[in-house]
């Protein structure tokens, strides 16, 4: 793992974390973004560049893919009109960075400008030759490196992935950056990915404020779900006492659930969240949210509960058929307040005027998909929220 | 060999959008487009863009990704492009003014073939988006001249298709006429109306130091090797006498007192020259803000 000296250690989990959804959302391993961000700082460190700009290109690096948050999701369209709105995807992340207080300020321009061509066939501005930042189409060279590295398997060869760089010489990557990244690798042939030693203080980074933005925007993907992650959030908090849970713990969860949800299409809501139907659909992301919550060590301490969301009390839930006890507090708790969530989603979208209250109807499930004292707390909450 | 400008100006459409949106600007005129990428990314979402230019390519350009809305080049249409097409007599010989000076023989001949199919094309959309396929093969062979060794050779048809197939991407609508004309600033920010007026203006002496890849390609559309693109700017505002600091000064007030029916004015110019943009701002604009991302991008915003 990278490492980011005098960055405080939730920051660094934080941008873990946050380059890990956009590993996801660009369908890479995890750990490309952070793997990008390590040599393009290393990368930056041999061009010579003063620290403030490592550390932006280390940033950068790391938070290239997260803009493909916003893309929209379900729609049928052609091939060309999804490429097109991939244009886009820098621009989002560029956006959704420079929103973020306390990363370098170059941080957010890498992001836009990191798809660029040398020849001007890039996006998403088309910028040509020495109009796009250096440091930005460093970025790209990094990231079209590891990419073909990633993309040989176990047969990865570095030398073979450098001809994906010097193959594009003169169209996507200037003769310079070609050639900088050619002495960067005979340099330091093996030690070339070491992890980047990143000098860089975030003052005002706020972790959780960070990691909750980009949760929020992958609820408003959807129309079923957005907001869900502030409403989830303020009933989690309110029933956190009641059931021995500390509330800010408890909020911080429930908007993480929203991890659980980086697919192109989103099935799961469909089913009424008390019936059988679309378990294996929850049941998946909460594996998903479980995943990507274990590359981050502040944010691991919740993955074994965002894992359990999907198991019934009664042990034949998803996807261990854990029973009872076994199943974290917090995921017992997050199981009741998602189901009241998409009951209250499901009845704006569909009539549901012969069915009894969601109360009445969580209570029924009591003992069975539901802990009872969950249930209550939920329904106590219900009210006084 | 032709020097090759080091420096280029970021003209970037995602930002001016990132400005546009804050202000609720919703249509845009630039009387100076050049290329105008940054139009099209903007009609892509939702701007109604006008453009205009002196030099020809440039609105060729536009017809084919600022007003063009729907026509594409398909593959047999590009193909009827990239080779010498059978029974037809081409001018081979149009460019062999270049031969061995910049291009190889291969390369002017076919600089001639493609001259002649591309002006025989039958829609300006697609007559437009064929002038910017082969412009990047223009760069690619003057940029290779300076790096042989380094860039892949690639046959000229190759390379043509694979740039003209690329400028398909660039056919958008949004709903909207968008417009591109050949003529000066005044005549265009009269021609239309738009909530703003965007401008990087040419530089002193610009049209004397304009980059070998511009005034090449204008030569090329022209079919006249020897074509010298001062002479578009010799009757203009940025003419010959923009060299001193007053002239210059009284060439861009001319263009801030043409758009003063604008609500916005946006100039887009770099740390040095901004005060000067803003002093000049002072007498046609009640507000005047400066957004300086970085020294070599800084846009001077005028509001009535």
């Amino acid at each position: 793992m990278p490492l980011l000296r005098s960055a405080d250690p939730v920051t660094a989990d934080a941008v873990r974390l946050l380059s890990a959804i956009g590993d996801t959302l660009g369908g890479h391993g995890l750990g490309f973004g952070m793997r990008v961000a390590s040599v393009a700082a290393n990368f930056a460190t041999h061009r010579g560049c003063p620290s403030d700009m490592v550390a932006a290109s280390f940033y950068a690096g790391a938070l290239h893919g997260i803009g493909a948050v916003r893309m929209p999701v379900g729609l049928d369209v052609s091939e060309r009109d999804t490429a097109i709105l991939n244009w886009d995807v820098p621009v989002h992340g560029a956006r959704i960075v420079a929103a973020m207080s306390g990363l370098p300020a170059a941080t957010s321009d890498y992001i836009r400008w990191h798809r660029e061509s040398f020849d001007g066939t890039g996006y998403p501005d088309r910028l040509r030759w020495n109009g796009i930042p250096h440091a930005a189409m460093a970025i790209n060279a990094v990231r079209a490196f590891v990419e073909a590295l990633e993309s040989n398997g176990e047969n990865a060869s570095p030398a073979e992935a450098l001809f994906a760089l010097v193959g594009d010489t003169g169209k996507t990557f200037s003769i310079e950056i070609v050639r900088e990244f050619r002495s960067f690798f005979a340099e330091y042939p093996e030690t070339f990915e070491n992890p980047a030693d990143v000098a860089w203080e975030t003052t005002g980074f706020d972790a959780f404020g960070s990691v909750g933005t980009l949760c929020a925007e992958i609820d408003a993907r959807d129309e079923r779900t957005r907001g869900r992650g502030a409403r989830l959030a303020h009933i989690a908090a309110a029933m956190a006492p009641a059931a021995g849970l500390d509330p800010e713990r408890a909020a911080h969860a429930a908007r993480l659930t929203a991890l659980g949800r980086l697919h192109e299409t989103l099935p799961g809501d469909d089913y009424d969240p008390l019936s059988r139907l679309g378990r294996d659909a929850r049941a998946a992301d909460a594996r998903t949210a479980e995943r990507l919550l274990g590359v981050s060590p502040t944010f691991a301490e919740f993955a074994p509960a965002l894992g359990a969301v999907a198991e019934w009390f009664d042990g034949t839930g998803l996807p261990q058929r854990r029973k009872a006890g076994d199943i974290p507090p917090l995921a017992r708790l997050l199981a009741v307040a998602l189901a009241g969530d998409a009951m209250d989603a499901l009845a704006q979208r569909t009539v549901t005027d012969n069915l009894p209250d969601i109360p009445v109807r969580l209570a029924a499930a009591a003992g069975k998909q539901f802990d009872p004292a969950m249930v209550t707390a939920y329904v106590a909450a219900r009210a006084g929220v | 060999m032709i020097d090759l400008n080091e420096r280029t100006r970021r003209i970037s459409g995602s930002r001016l959008a990132d400005l546009f949106f804050a202000r609720d600007i919703t249509s845009v005129v630039d009387p100076f487009m050049g290329m105008p990428n940054h139009l099209n990314y903007l009609k892509r979402h939702g701007i109604t863009v006008h453009g205009g230019d002196l030099v020809e390519w440039f609105v060729r350009a536009g017809e084919g990704m600022i007003v063009n809305d729907f026509t594409v080049l398909r593959d047999s249409e590009v193909a009827e492009i990239v080779e010498m097409l059978p029974g037809r007599i081409y001018p081979l010989d149009l460019f062999k003014g270049w031969d061995g000076v910049f291009f190889s023989e291969e390369q002017c001949a076919y600089l001639g073939v493609w001259h002649s199919n591309v002006h025989n094309l039958r829609s300006d959309g697609q007559t437009g988006l064929a002038v910017i396929g082969l412009w990047h093969v223009l760069c690619y062979w003057l940029q290779k001249g300076h790096a042989p060794d380094e860039m892949a050779d690639v046959p000229p048809s190759e390379l043509a298709w694979r740039y003209i197939r690329e400028t398909e991407r660039l056919v958008c609508t949004n709903n909207a006429r968008n417009t591109v004309r050949r003529a000066d600033f005044n005549s265009t920010l009269s021609a239309r109306k738009a909530d703003c007026v965007y401008f990087s203006p040419p530089g002193k002496n610009a049209m004397k130091k304009a980059d070998a890849r511009v005034w090449m390609w204008e030569a090329w559309w022209q079919g006249n090797p020897y074509l010298n693109i001062e002479q578009y700017y010799r009757d203009t505002v940025f003419g010959q006498r923009t060299s001193d600091d007053g002239s210059y000064d009284r060439a861009i007030s001319t263009v801030l007192a043409a758009a003063q029916d604008y609500p916005f004015v946006i100039v887009q110019t770099t740390a040095a020259d901004a005060p000067r943009f803003e002093r000049l701002f002072a007498p046609h604009r009640t507000a005047v803000e400066i957004v300086a991302p970085y020294p070599e991008e800084v846009y001077v915003i005028g509001k009535n």
